[in-house]
């Protein structure tokens, strides 16, 4: 890729023209970012330094929330949950989907049709998708548990109604819905890389596997860098399917950060303590981002 | 079939090696297809079964009595034309802004040199690090005070302006060369130029799948209709379907016959934008 | 050059917005009456027509549509009070917490509201966020004689009500009578012990597969599970009873599923299983809620006979039920005080005991006459009436904040112990050292 030196230091005239057409360009997103989304958030970072319920009375008890977290068994087991979840899901949705990608992008025949096959999973409706897996991971009768026992797992695992099992069920299930949806962003990473990168590898004499670890990996860095984040992202932040599926159990099994934010939020009216648990997670995430984003600047130069 | 495709792609001599490389590339890829869309036919065929005979075991993959009544119920709930509507409404909306206000904005955190520029994208992308639960209410009270509560402004306007969007066409941005918009410069064209006319054609894959996740985010989205809006007028698919699961008894046929319809527009999308990624296939390919 | 098209952009995305904002503000105008259901139009809007003076309330609620009788109800106010509108706001009762929280603290104007079961209701309370009610009931001579004992059981807080119950749930048994006649066992009386009960359950239990029979039935949701345990334990409260008696219980829940005449709860879960189990004569006996009676009438496909018991006691205990009631409270930032008390006493006085009486369901306010009706609609036999009367009901405790986090404790350390992941022992005692968790960090 670019492998230029660094950009000479604009003058300041050149800043001053660059930065009104910055601003030029970043003005629509920017107005609705700001008052929909950046002020939102700012309250919510606010909140966490008090005890706010809801209702009007909002006492600054700087930080009272965060020092509760430590002695409450709900966030601690959630949070555990939570970075089990994200370490056991990230790695293999994104293993899968370049896999997959790759595999679609390889000239078979009826491309189109597993492309589209691939993200079913991703665009059917998260509480019918629950309903069938429960099915699926039925203990005596499902079809997973058959499957095993037919290959010769006498005691298959009880999949969701076991305290054990039931995360890695969830876990098998999101990634099972998250790989077409990140080998799309591949399928547009590949489509992006010049052509004659590869005709000139060939003419190098590399092979295929060559070829994918001195042409496609490096090429895919930024597409591999989003996904890798936004995967993080979404994992840390996981709730619709805890909600719908488990509730966070057997017992909590499968409690994760943003149920336990939901539950003091909106059933117990911990508005304070709600936000100062997001704080957490943010900066949990904000940290893996910057150490990521660390990463790919020293791999660049 | 295996060898009449190897040799479309490949113009080289056949071994017996490649021969064993495209069967098993054709083995995995069928494996993971059906893993993919097994239990959405179990959906299909549970969409016309009995509400009782839905989690029989074992399964019988072709419904016996064979229901059309769940697909009947649906319809009879008149106002599924209306939420269809709305969610069709929404849908193009959202997704229409997100493309232009998105595209712009990761054209600045790309192309352009300011100062400032990585520290205001990192705000960007820290505002996805908290949860909507969280900024729900702060939200809220925005929407409120603007007088947008229970419409479908509010809902546009929340989901108009993603960062997510930002980030992935920013991404896609870095990997297109400088030299290409340098060259553009140096001929005269103005940013906007460089943007529309260079830019924008080279990140057609890019848009497309913007336009794939921003669709499919709006189109399956519960928690925002469910806050937003109040009235039954201006509900959402996600919200219909909700209601069919009631405290003591749901009717999962029906639920499955409302997943399996509400998945056909969102459907349409995806094969329409799937011809940008076929744009230059074997180009991009691994030649494995 | 960049500027113009710029802002030829821009001007393009804000009519867009704009074009969009235009639809939705007609949503709402054309909306207003229709969002007390699409429908079908209520009453009240041509009677508001014709008296100029016109007051419109917000009334948050769940399932509007799918769940009858909180139409009727509000439609036969609608028709008494034609001066003022209600304007539903309803939402699938799964996610009704999240709505109803964000509506409160955001500062939406709801002035009448449903909470989800009176375990909620102390949080309601102590959040502030509803209306104390002794001065209108003072001011209109409002009789709280019908509802019972009730009020003081779950509602009274520090000498205060806050809310009152349109709705009452007691816990009883179900049993289809057709399988009892085949089996030749004569059906649960109204004084029966859960010890019985189990000796019972496997003579009405037959069959295999997809097609057994189970003798005895509970939904697969912990939180319909645990109160019956909870029975066990003399004045029973989440706060101070000696949790070391749950033992006793939770291994007789244990033993009725090895037995094999109850389906194990995991099982039941995995299925998604529901009442409708009870429905398509696939149970025995069936232990739920009271509005299990209107269902029961109503769902054409029930093709047999079946009756209501009192809920089993355990042995040794005095004969009691458990008992959850749906409380209606006002804003407490309302300032139409007096309409939304109109409403408020509506739904839950006679009037709209009467029409949920009608409707097959049991309300909070239990006056003779109301019972009379809901006799003769449900056409229940009279040992089914006596089961769902005169009721001698517990709940979780009295009424605080914590209540509603310990049961939610309770339930998880429970659901851990029925689905044989942790032993009764260790159950018991997580239930104890979370309660002393939760109680010290609310303190």
């Amino acid at each position: 890729m670019s492998k230029k030196p660094p950009a000479p230091m604009p003058s300041k005239a050149i800043t001053r023209r660059n930065r009104r057409n910055a601003y030029l360009f970043l003005l629509p997103n920017f107005l609705g970012f700001l008052v929909f989304t950046f002020i939102p958030v700012i309250f919510a970072f606010a909140l966490s330094f008090t005890n706010w319920q809801g209702s009007n009375k909002m006492d600054f008890i700087g930080i009272d929330n965060f020092i509760r977290m430590f002695g409450d068994s709900d966030f601690t087991i959630s949070f555990i949950n939570t970075v089990i979840y994200t370490v056991g899901t990230v790695p293999f949705i994104m293993l899968f989907a370049l896999l997959l990608s790759m595999l679609i992008n390889s000239g078979i025949k009826g491309a189109p049709i597993f492309r589209a096959l691939h993200f079913f999973p991703h665009i059917s409706s998260i509480v019918a998708i629950s309903v069938v897996w429960q099915f699926l991971y039925n203990n005596s009768q499902g079809p997973i548990n058959m499957f095993l026992r037919s290959i010769g797992i006498q005691n298959p695992p009880g999949w969701l109604s076991s305290a054990t099992w039931a995360l890695p069920a969830v876990m098998i299930m999101i990634i099972w819905k998250y790989i077409g949806y990140y080998m799309i962003n591949y399928l547009a990473g590949l489509q992006a890389i010049p052509k004659d990168l590869y005709e000139a590898a060939t003419i190098d004499g590399a092979n295929g596997i060559e070829q994918f670890f001195y042409v496609t990996l490096p090429q895919l860095k930024p597409t591999t860098f989003y996904v890798l984040i936004m995967a993080v992202i979404e994992s840390f932040k996981v709730f619709t399917p805890i909600h719908v599926m488990t509730q966070g159990g057997p017992g909590r099994a499968t409690s994760v950060l943003v149920y336990q934010i939901y539950r003091d939020a909106f059933v117990n009216f911990e508005m304070g303590y709600a936000s100062a648990m997001s704080m957490a997670l943010f900066v949990v995430i904000f940290v893996v981002t910057l150490i990521q984003f660390k990463l790919q600047n020293k791999y660049e130069n | 079939m295996a060898t009449k495709a190897l040799q479309d792609i490949n113009k080289k001599p056949l071994t017996p090696q490649r021969v064993v490389i495209t069967i098993l590339k054709y083995l995995v890829i069928l494996c993971t297809s059906a893993m993919m869309v097994l239990p959405f036919l179990w959906m299909i065929s549970a969409s016309f079964k009995d509400n009782l005979d839905v989690f029989e075991f074992p399964i019988k993959w072709i419904p016996d009595p064979f229901v059309t009544e769940n697909y009947t119920y649906i319809w009879e709930q008149a106002n599924y034309i209306v939420l269809f509507a709305n969610t069709i409404k929404l849908t193009l909306i959202i997704t229409l802004l997100q493309l232009i206000t998105c595209s712009l904005a990761a054209y600045a955190f790309s192309k352009i040199i300011f100062p400032e520029r990585d520290k205001l994208f990192l705000a960007y992308l820290a505002t996805l690090m908290v949860p909507f639960q969280v900024i729900m209410i702060p939200q809220f009270i925005i929407i409120r005070n603007l007088g947008l509560s229970d419409s479908h402004l509010a809902l546009i306007l929340i989901q108009a302006f993603s960062p997510m969007g930002v980030f992935l066409l920013r991404q896609f941005y870095l990997t297109i060369p400088n030299e290409l918009s340098e060259a553009a410069r140096i001929d005269g064209l103005n940013e906007f130029g460089i943007y529309s006319r260079i830019i924008l054609p080279l990140a057609k894959p890019t848009l497309a799948s913007l336009t794939i996740f921003t669709s499919v985010t709006v189109w399956n989205d519960f928690l925002s209709p469910l806050i937003y809006l109040s009235s039954s007028d201006k509900f959402t698919i996600q919200l219909g379907l909700r209601n069919l699961i009631s405290e003591n008894s749901a009717e999962y046929g029906a639920i499955m016959a409302a997943s399996v319809i509400s998945l056909i527009p969102i459907l349409i999308v995806f094969l329409s934008c799937q011809k940008f990624f076929v744009e230059g296939t074997t180009a991009g390919s691994v030649k494995g | 050059m960049l500027k113009k098209i710029l802002c030829g952009l821009l001007a393009g995305a804000m009519a867009l917005t704009m074009f969009a904002g235009c639809s939705g503000e007609e949503g709402t105008t054309s909306g207003e009456g229709g969002s007390t259901g699409t429908t079908e139009s209520t009453g009240g809007e041509e009677g508001g027509d014709a008296s100029g003076e016109e007051t419109t309330l917000r009334l948050s609620l769940w399932d509007y549509e799918t769940v009858g009788y909180d139409k009727a109800m509000v439609e036969a106010f609608q028709e008494a009070n034609p001066n003022i509108k209600v304007d539903v706001v309803s939402t699938p009762n799964a996610d009704y917490a999240s709505k109803i929280a964000v509506m409160l603290s955001g500062g939406d104007e709801v002035d009448v509201f449903y909470i989800k079961s009176n375990t909620d209701y102390p949080t309601f309370v102590m959040r502030e966020f509803v209306r104390p009610l002794s001065d209108l009931i003072e001011a209109n001579n409002f009789d709280l004689e019908p509802y019972g004992t009730v009020l003081d059981q779950h509602y009274r807080m520090d000498g205060e009500l806050y809310a009152l119950p349109y709705r009452t749930n007691d816990w009883v048994l179900f049993y289809n009578k057709d399988i009892f006649d085949a089996a030749n066992v004569p059906y649960p009386t109204n004084d029966m012990t859960w010890e019985e009960l189990a000796e019972i359950a496997p003579q009405v239990t037959s069959g295999e597969g997809g097609s057994k029979i189970y003798g005895m039935y509970y939904q697969p949701k912990v939180s319909f599970i645990l109160p019956f345990m909870v029975g066990y334990i003399d004045d029973y409260d989440n706060m101070t009873s000696d949790l070391s008696q749950m033992a006793y219980p939770i291994q007789y829940f244990i033993d009725l599923q090895n037995s094999g005449s109850y389906q194990s709860y995991a099982e039941a879960k995995s299925m998604s299983q529901d009442q409708t189990y009870f429905f398509n004569g696939l149970n025995a006996m069936f232990y739920d809620g009271s509005w299990f009676v209107q269902m029961l009438c109503d769902e054409e496909s029930v093709d047999f006979e079946w009756g209501v018991a009192k809920s089993p006691y355990w042995e040794g205990t005095e004969q009691k039920g458990f008992a959850t009631t749906t409380p209606i409270a006002i804003n407490s930032t309302t300032e139409k005080v007096d309409a939304a008390w109109q409403l408020l006493s509506f739904l839950t006085g006679e009037e709209g005991a009467m029409v949920m009486a009608e409707n097959k369901m049991v309300p909070g306010y239990m006056s003779d006459a109301v019972m009379e009706t809901y006799r003769e609609v449900t056409g229940i036999d009279d040992s089914s009436y006596e089961a769902l009367t005169n009721n001698v009901t517990y709940g979780f405790g009295e009424p605080n904040t914590v209540q509603g986090l310990l049961t939610t404790a309770f339930q998880e350390e429970l659901e851990l112990a029925i689905t044989g992941n942790q032993s009764v022992e260790q159950t018991v005692a997580n239930m104890e050292s979370r309660r002393t968790e939760i109680i010290e960090q609310n303190s």
